[in-house]
């Protein structure tokens, strides 16, 4: 991820990132979803793709996402979508970082103690 | 859309620049590749601008080659965790009762004052002809694939689980015979032998339906 000062920030949520959209999109291959980050964000957050594949072929690896090959524009364009486990496990991740996101605003609305 | 000679500076930008092997990661690179570059030829980018800035995206040629390396772990990983959920499917139904037959056949091929032999046994040959034909079926499935002209050929990761299948049924044939004095074991513990020979042939199996699925679903790729 690399617009402005957010990488360190983005790191750890990656991943729920994508299995979030994927649960919103049946499939996706990964240019779109960088396009789609960049659309859903209006150029604030940009994915790179030396995040972004690393990121989908852990969560293969994992058995969250499954992958499917066509042939589009004469080419092989590589799908991913969410497996039964995918689907299961993204509502978890995504309920934990709404939870940290929460406590996390908290603390940075920390008014000074007089 | 990217022009035939510009396809090909991708794919040698790829492959010979940047050192790629893995044809699965090329190809899908390949496309994120043509994806971003259309993108900004229209915005009125020049083709080596353009190509240099997806580059730089992916880390340069250090970070597609520490992608690579990674890619090749988390296949692997993959097809661990793929051949472990199908060995699991042989204890359960209904593939059960292929673990039951194959149990019961070495069972009674090693118990003492057996009546079977390897010529006449029913079970050996629907075993045998049942493993040669998924054999034959992956190797048809991968000839086909090295014979296709384009650029999605499997060649990596179909051709690496499927050495690993001819492999380790040779080599565990070979080192049986060699480092075991296999008859003595199977005479004088025929149950343990007879569980350990069918766990061995389930793995075989599990390895062979993981290629197969493998290579179908990369022959079966169709337009969108």
């Amino acid at each position: 991820m690399n617009a402005p000062n957010n990488s360190s920030l983005l790191k750890g949520s990656l991943s729920v990132m994508i299995l979030r959209l994927l649960e919103d999109r049946e499939k996706m291959y990964g240019y779109e979803i960088t396009q789609k980050v960049k659309d859903l964000t209006a150029g604030e957050m940009m994915i790179t793709e030396g995040a972004l594949y690393p990121a989908l072929h852990k969560l293969e690896a994992e058995g969250l996402l499954t992958t499917e090959t066509q042939i589009v524009d004469g080419r092989a364009r590589k799908y991913y979508s969410l497996t039964k486990t995918g689907h299961t496990e993204a509502a978890g991740r995504i309920a934990e970082l709404a939870s940290f996101l929460e406590n996390l605003n908290l603390v940075l609305k920390l008014k000074p103690s007089i | 859309m990217p022009t035939l000679t510009q396809l090909t500076a991708i794919d040698q930008h790829l492959r010979k620049e940047n050192w790629l092997l893995n044809e699965d990661l090329i190809t899908e690179l390949t496309d994120h590749y043509i994806n971003g570059i259309d993108e900004r030829l229209a915005q009125g980018m020049a083709f080596d601008v353009a190509i240099r800035e997806i580059h730089s995206g992916f880390g340069g040629r250090k970070g597609l080659l520490k992608m690579e390396e990674d890619y090749q772990l988390s296949q692997t990983k993959n097809n661990g965790r793929i051949i472990r959920e199908k060995i699991a499917l042989y204890f359960r139904k209904p593939q059960l009762s292929i673990t039951i037959l194959i149990l019961v056949y070495t069972s009674i091929r090693v118990l003492p004052d057996m009546f079977l032999n390897w010529g006449d046994s029913w079970i050996f040959i629907s075993l045998l002809g049942g493993m040669s034909v998924l054999y034959m079926l992956a190797l048809i499935h991968l000839i086909n694939n090295w014979k296709q002209t384009n650029k999605t050929k499997a060649v990596s990761q179909e051709l690496r689980v499927f050495l690993q299948v001819i492999f380790s049924a040779i080599s565990l044939c070979f080192y049986i015979h060699i480092w075991m004095p296999v008859e003595q074991v199977i005479i004088r513990y025929p149950l343990p032998s007879s569980i350990i020979i069918t766990l061995f042939i389930i793995i075989e199996l599990a390895t062979c339906e993981l290629l197969f699925d493998q290579l179908q679903k990369k022959s079966i790729a169709k337009p969108a």
